[in-house]
């Protein structure tokens, strides 16, 4: 039944298996077995993600999101009216780049809130936890699927309003809009992770949205407000002035438009830019940052999640 | 395949969940663990499937250390969770397929049919989960858990909050399973007679300490059944003051009881002698 | 699962496509859209001299040099010149006439000494010649005309290589009209430059359709009155246009782009500054128009565009600015503390950085009983139907005083943040802080202001 333990008992007391996270994969793997695992985390993940969105789908988050944009987008066609010439154009892409600050954000967050703590809270997380998979995994599995989802909805919806934009205004513009497109997935993105981090942090489904709300609140409005405060009662630095725009992802999308549309209007506005070192390069991997972070961030907690959750 | 646990100990803060646990579990049996509450039952599962590590002890199930083992150790082990749940719009079949791409397994449609079929659930296969019973989810826990010819079967309260049609098909399907298989199948359960009907061994847990273990007919041999010998081990009866003895019979050495406290517990390499 | 396939598929289309599109995007101006005025200006480099030994005749007598003819001839005589002279010429014949075929057709060279020409006599008109090659002399204004002589008249007169272009020195009822005039593009220096049209002590003149660059200012007025400045055009000059000490004079449908200043009013009162354009004036301290120590002066219809302040009003005193454009500028008005009495209604403030600054520190309202000016980002509320709104709108309060005193600010423009600055500034007059306020924003503009958009020509800068 059992061999004699005797044995172990004499070893001096050296805890010697794993003794870090429960998780962790096996470490000698040779490359072949490494190349194995990759392709294996890859399947893991990939059919984790495909169930995420048709879970998307069929609680229409796709259908929601694609309408809300597309509506948003419309909205701000109608009513910023069509002033010809460049010019024109370039009202209505900063117009919509700017409704994206308010909209995006939010639509992100309400879509992420529950990513962790709703299937934790249903027991789904306990069931995909019981299988062979890295809890970093499940967590790729179902950002990666929401993350389809909210680019999706993205990317779709404002096709319809720039869609019509190109037709009244030309090919030339499909570039600036291409941006404006790219540049408002990637803070969807970005307050995507923040969801998920906050997702992972919380216990219950009723604070997770709070705490999204609260995100919401602080980057969309407060941050700003602080910052221009402490730059009204301060003379920063221009390296203060960099971070307290990099320190919140809608700022980081709102120069980084602004700056390539060329409608912050401005001498002041490229001048004020190039001085703060804030060139289109950094503020693009700026907000790649703020999608890994929290992401990293999430996966870090997922793990510690696990460990409270027994007690 | 069987399980092992030498004198493990895990504790979260100031609170004990195991204190130097040391139980053996045959191959092939059909194991209850009964305890009050916080006597470290679903501890003890997440010990077994390696979502955490023990303080000290080890754990071996067939010939792996689990806490060595990582994640691998869940493609032998098949755990249906307490609270177990999934998402209300996706089919039952989905479920299944989905828990068996993530394990890797191959031949996953046939599978997920065939394990339906033993859950009971073939009829309902292709409907949300929105509308089953408890019942109906539990045997699709079980369905998750059993997906891939699992070698242990670990069932955390698996009947809690069913009604008595429901308790019924769900034990129908674990004694098929454990009849038609050689799965090591452990039970922790409040209900003693769900033990008492599945289970051929038993071992009663209080304060993370393990109180009695042993054949079920041995435990129960004196009394009117295990509900008796339950209240009577829980509340010191010294009829069953040297239950370890029995422990010995089929545990650890008994010389382990006996080792000084102030020795620190070793654990034991994986492919050590 | 067909659904979520073609979503994901859908997706990565988009996505793919654009891309693309953004990586194909030609990294061109970003501001392709800067506004340009549709000048014709010449180009002064591509003047051509006349080659041929210069011949004046008077009364069928050829002189060799103009100064021989203009002594020959008698008052009301023409003298016609044709060809190249290398001389100073002073005409002290009154009612006389110089004239040539074209403008290219006669030439005096004056060496680069002194005056080239000197009328010292009245009623003396100068037509089509080229007068070039003045002294280079600030100080003691060399000029290319020095006119000394009353009711002088020149016309279609081409002036280069100059260190002033026509001096008016205390003599009324000159005429100057369709000239040109060149300064010298090497002396960098404005001190060392002198003034296209130089007027002084002077009453009753009319300068009308010029053009003038490469010179300091373009006219300048020193105790000029009763000056009708009508229709000229100057550029890549110190300021266009420059009054000082200079009561009721007319300055009207002048164009004034690429200089430091379009137009500088300094101390003088009772001027009319009427239908003129300022376009792109942002060298040095960069006003479309500048206002200084001005009194009941009125700035009407003037379309003050891409500058980098479209008007600085500073220390005016019962000021009217009515229905100008202010387009593109850094800055549509500044006005600063000791403007007073100054009545800013129907103008258009369209996407200017920033509209309106002021550094009162009381709040001043912009905006007549009826109405008062068109704000590009004003949200407005028109139900009443007037054309009013109904909401104020305060284009200079908080927002504007930190960018103006903290540029870095402008890194935070059009966030949130600074919408919900605003609209609580605009929604809660109990937050009242100091700055300029629109009670009746206009709902349209009275500008048609699309078209400097849309209609630029690029031909403004064909001397660049």
């Amino acid at each position: 039944m059992t061999e004699p333990q005797s044995g172990p008992q004499t070893d001096g007391g050296t805890t010697v298996t794993a003794t870090t996270v429960t998780d962790s994969e096996g470490e000698s793997a040779t490359a072949s077995g490494r190349r194995t695992q990759v392709a294996l985390a890859t399947r893991q993940v990939g059919s984790l993600a495909a169930t995420e969105v048709r879970l998307g789908l069929r609680r229409r988050w796709a259908v929601i999101l694609v309408g809300l944009f597309a509506a948003f987008g419309m909205l701000v066609l109608t009513f910023a009216g069509s002033a010809p010439g460049t010019a024109g154009f370039e009202r209505t892409a900063a117009s919509l780049a700017m409704l994206a600050v308010y909209v995006v954000p939010l639509a992100a967050l309400a879509y992420g809130y529950d990513a962790v703590v709703g299937p934790a809270e249903s027991g789904w997380l306990e069931v995909l936890s019981a299988l062979p998979v890295t809890r970093t995994r499940i967590l790729a599995g179902m950002t990666l699927g929401r993350g389809v989802v909210l680019v999706g909805g993205v990317a779709l919806g404002f096709l319809i309003p720039g869609a019509i934009l190109v037709s009244e205004y030309g090919p030339s513009t499909v570039p600036a809009l291409a941006t404006l497109l790219l540049a408002a997935a990637a803070l969807g993105l970005a307050f995507l992770a923040v969801a998920v981090a906050l997702s992972t942090l919380v216990r219950e489904k009723t604070h997770a949205l709070g705490a999204a709300l609260l995100a919401w609140v602080w980057f969309v409005l407060v941050h700003d407000l602080l910052a221009l405060g402490v730059v009204a009662a301060f003379d920063l630095s221009a390296g203060a002035v960099t971070a307290l725009v990099l320190a919140n992802p809608t700022s980081v999308y709102r120069v980084l438009v602004l700056g390539e549309l060329g409608a912050g209007g401005t001498g002041g506005f490229a001048s004020v830019l190039s001085a703060s070192g804030l060139s289109s390069g950094l503020l693009a991997v700026a907000l790649a940052a703020w999608v890994a972070v929290p992401l990293a961030a999430a996966a870090l907690l997922v793990r510690w999640r696990g460990t409270i959750a027994a007690t | 395949m069987h399980i092992e646990t030498t004198d493990v100990t895990r504790t979260y803060g100031d609170v004990t969940a195991l204190d130097g646990l040391s139980l053996s579990i045959p191959s092939g049996s059909t194991f209850g663990l009964l305890g009050t509450n916080g006597a470290g039952k679903t501890t003890l599962f997440r010990l077994l499937i390696g979502h955490e590590t023990p303080d000290s002890g080890t754990i071996r199930i067939g010939d792996t250390t689990v806490s060595a083992a990582g994640t691998e150790i869940r493609e032998r082990v098949g755990y249906l969770p307490e609270r177990a749940g999934f998402p209300a719009e996706l089919t039952a079949r989905e479920v299944l397929a989905v828990t068996g791409r993530v394990r890797d397994l191959s031949d996953v449609d046939s599978r997920v049919a065939s394990v339906l079929d033993t859950v009971g659930l073939a009829g309902d296969a292709d409907r949300p989960v929105e509308g089953f019973s408890n019942g109906m989810r539990r045997r699709l826990g079980l369905a998750t858990a059993l997906l891939p010819d699992p070698d242990v079967l670990l069932l955390d309260e698996p009947t809690a909050g069913l009604d008595p049609l429901g308790v019924v098909a769900f034990h129908r399907v674990v004694e098929d399973v454990s009849e038609r298989t050689d799965a090591t199948v452990l039970v922790c359960s409040h209900a003693l007679a769900e033990v008492e009907r599945l289970c051929d061994r038993v071992a009663i847990l209080r304060d993370g300490q393990l109180l009695a273990a042993g054949e079920l007919a041995e435990l129960t041999a004196g009394t009117s059944g295990l509900e008796e010998t339950f209240e009577a081990v829980v509340t010191g009866d010294e009829r069953f003051g040297d239950e370890q003895s029995a422990v010995a019979a089929d545990g650890p050495d008994a010389s382990e009881a006996q080792r000084p406290p102030d020795t620190a517990p070793a654990e034991r390499e994986e492919g050590a002698p | 699962m067909r659904l979520g396939r073609l979503y994901a598929v859908l997706t990565a289309f988009v996505l793919v496509v654009a891309a693309a599109g953004a990586a194909a995007a030609p990294q061109e101006d970003a501001r392709s859209e800067t506004i340009s005025v549709d000048a014709d200006v010449p180009d002064p480099d591509a003047f051509e001299p006349p080659e041929a030994d210069g011949v004046a005749t008077v009364d069928g007598t050829e002189y060799g040099s103009v100064q021989a003819a203009v002594d020959a001839a008698e008052p009301g005589d023409t003298v016609r010149l044709s060809g190249r002279f290398d001389e100073n010429v002073t005409v002290r014949t009154a009612n006389l006439t110089l004239a040539a075929a074209s403008q290219e057709a006669a030439m005096i060279d004056g060496g680069g000494e002194g005056d080239v020409l000197a009328i010292e006599a009245p009623n003396v008109t100068v037509e089509r010649v080229w007068i070039n090659n003045s002294g280079w002399e600030a100080d003691t204004e060399d000029a290319g005309v020095f006119v000394n002589g009353t009711d002088a008249t020149l016309d279609s007169v081409r002036l280069t290589e100059v260190t002033f272009g026509v001096w008016v020195d205390g003599v009324d009822g000159v005429t100057v009209a369709n000239s040109t005039i060149v300064g010298r593009e090497e002396v960098r220096s404005h001190a060392e430059r002198g003034n296209g049209i130089n007027l002084w002590e002077t009453a009753d003149v009319v300068v009308r359709g010029n053009d003038i660059t490469r010179v300091r200012d373009g006219i300048y007025f020193s105790w000029a009155e009763g000056v009708e400045a009508t229709d000229n055009r100057m550029w890549d000059l110190r300021f266009g246009v420059h009054y000082m000490y200079s009561d009721d004079n007319l300055l009207a449908d002048n164009l004034a782009f690429d200089n430091d200043v379009g137009y500088a009013l300094m101390v003088s009162e009772n001027l009319r500054i009427v239908d003129n354009r300022a376009v792109g004036n942002d060298g040095g301290s960069g006003h479309g128009i500048l206002v200084k120590d001005v009194e009941d002066t009125t700035i009407r219809g003037n379309v003050l565009a891409d500058n980098e302040h479209g008007l600085f009003a500073s220390n005016g005193q019962d000021n009217r600015i009515e229905s100008n454009l202010m387009m593109a500028n850094t800055v549509g008005v500044h006005s600063t503390a000791g403007s007073t009495d100054q009545t800013v209604v129907n103008n258009s403030f369209v996407h200017n950085d920033l509209q309106a600054f002021s550094t009162n520190d009381v709040v001043v309202a912009w905006n007549g009983t009826d109405g008062g000016n068109y704000w590009s980002d004003a949200r407005t509320a028109d139900r009443s139907g007037d054309g009013v709104s109904e909401i104020r709108h305060r284009p200079a309060g908080t927002v504007e005083q930190v960018l103006h005193d903290h540029p870095q600010a402008a890194v935070f423009a059009e966030s949130p943040a600074f919408s919900a600055v605003r609209m609580a500034e605009n929604s809660f007059p109990v937050l009242e802080s100091p700055g300029i306020v629109d009670h009746h924003p206009l709902v349209e503009s009275p500008h048609d202001w699309e078209r400097y958009y849309a209609d630029h020509t690029d031909n403004a800068h064909r001397n660049d």
